[in-house]
């Protein structure tokens, strides 16, 4: 049971974390530290929702963690695959959003990277859904006004 | 650029980093299955995770002590009436005394426990409520369904005692004991759906004390509502009263989902 429970969520975990780092080699050690913890503390778990959503939970804690050690040089790793004008495009995006304030960055990639609903996000930032809406809502705002260039404050 | 676009380039965005998978996954995955604990141990995740059955045992857990403790006066009351009190505070005939008492009683164990079933969906519940599994609906529900069977179970185990006791047939204390309390909380039923917190607890305790006093004046010489010859009133009352409770708790169903909409 354990290791289908890995096995189908590993990629998505690991995505997540690759969302908020930019080197793919730190979203694996921060993924493999998130299932360590997950099979350390399951037993302590009280939670009633989604067994996911408490995995998610401990990825943004060790993504936090890691942003707190140590902020890495802002250099986006692409994929060999992934050249071209679509690809760069797609970068930028992506680094927009790692710009955004840190509630609204999570907020939006756990909505559009991640493809989660509005209380699922609620459940795993500890917030209400229409709290999670707002703040997808406004992460939206700031990227176009990044767009715009209207948008100055970056995330530290 | 519009949000429009945003959002477009956003998914274009998820779509490729679908593609982008750990390289020594395989790896990995073992490193953490030799680290991890034994298979059988992960059974726990299912169990804690919550089926249904674990979901109503912890809503009855939740109305826990509180109930337990106003459920364990109202017995000592009810059977201290029983045995000692019912003549001395009618000073008349104690078989109806005991009807009397039985019908007073009866609707008092429902207003005791009303509080733990509509703090669920004040207010500043409602977000931890949201975040759970179940729905608020669900929630209230179940807890409404538990504290039905507990009562009842009560109201016939004290009555099944008490009959030994008394000159009364079972089918009359089931009769006189039962209707206040069904059409109690069909009216709590009614009154759930438009107030919460103190306001609702007020107008329970004020449906208390009109359903006392009607009952008090019904046990008079001029009505003498437990007279036989009222009887199959008393279970026509009854009937009516399951069936509006039945249509009451409809409404509040619907009146619950709409706090969920609000949320």
């Amino acid at each position: 049971m354990l290791e289908k429970f890995i096995r189908k969520y590993y990629d998505e975990i690991f995505r997540y974390c690759y969302h908020h780092v930019e080197s793919r080699v730190t979203a694996e050690d921060l993924c493999q530290d998130t299932f360590v913890s997950f099979i350390e503390h399951y037993q302590e778990y009280r939670h009633m929702g989604k067994i996911k959503n408490y995995l998610y939970t401990i990825a943004g804690n060790k993504c936090r963690d890691y942003y707190r050690k140590k902020r890495p040089l802002f250099m986006a790793e692409v994929p060999e695959q992934e050249a071209g004008q679509e690809m760069e495009e797609t970068v930028v995006i992506r680094q927009m959003v790692m710009s955004l304030p840190e509630e609204f960055g999570e907020a939006v990639i756990l909505r559009y990277f991640q493809n989660m609903r509005y209380g699922e996000i609620g459940s795993i930032l500890g917030i209400s859904t229409s709290l999670a809406k707002y703040r997808v809502k406004k992460g939206l705002e700031l990227l176009a006004a990044m767009e715009g260039g209207t948008y100055g404050t970056k995330r530290n | 650029m519009g949000q429009k676009e945003i959002e477009k380039k956003l998914k274009q965005y998820a779509a490729v980093s679908e593609k982008i998978v750990p390289e020594n996954r395989e790896c990995r995955i073992r490193e953490l299955l030799q680290t991890s604990v034994e298979d059988s141990d992960m059974s726990g995740l299912v169990r804690i995770r919550g089926t249904l059955w674990n979901f109503v045992w912890d809503q009855i857990g939740y109305l826990g002590r509180y109930c337990l403790l106003w459920q364990a006066l109202w017995i000592l009351v009810f059977w201290y009436m029983m045995r000692y009190g019912v003549s001395d505070f009618w000073g008349r005939d104690s078989g109806n005394g005991i009807l009397v008492t039985v019908s007073i009683l009866t609707p008092l164990l429902v207003l005791l426990t009303v509080e733990q079933v509509t703090k669920v969906y004040q207010r500043s519940m409602l977000e931890i409520e949201y975040a759970t599994k179940y729905s608020l609906r669900s929630v209230v529900m179940i807890r409404m369904l538990a504290l039905c069977v507990v009562h009842s179970m009560i109201l016939v185990i004290c009555i099944l005692c008490l009959h030994s006791r008394t000159e009364a047939e079972p089918e009359q204390l089931l009769v006189y004991g039962f209707t206040p309390m069904i059409v109690v909380t069909a009216i709590l039923f009614g009154l759930m759906q438009h107030f919460q917190g103190e306001t609702l607890r007020s107008a329970a305790v004020g449906l208390y004390a009109l359903m006392t006093g009607l009952m008090t004046i019904g046990n008079t010489e001029y009505l003498e509502w437990y007279q036989p010859v009222y009887f199959r009133v008393w279970c026509m009352v009854c009937g009516i009263g399951i069936v509006s409770g039945a249509c009451q708790l409809v409404y509040l169903n619907r009146k619950l989902s709409s706090y969920e909409s609000i949320v």
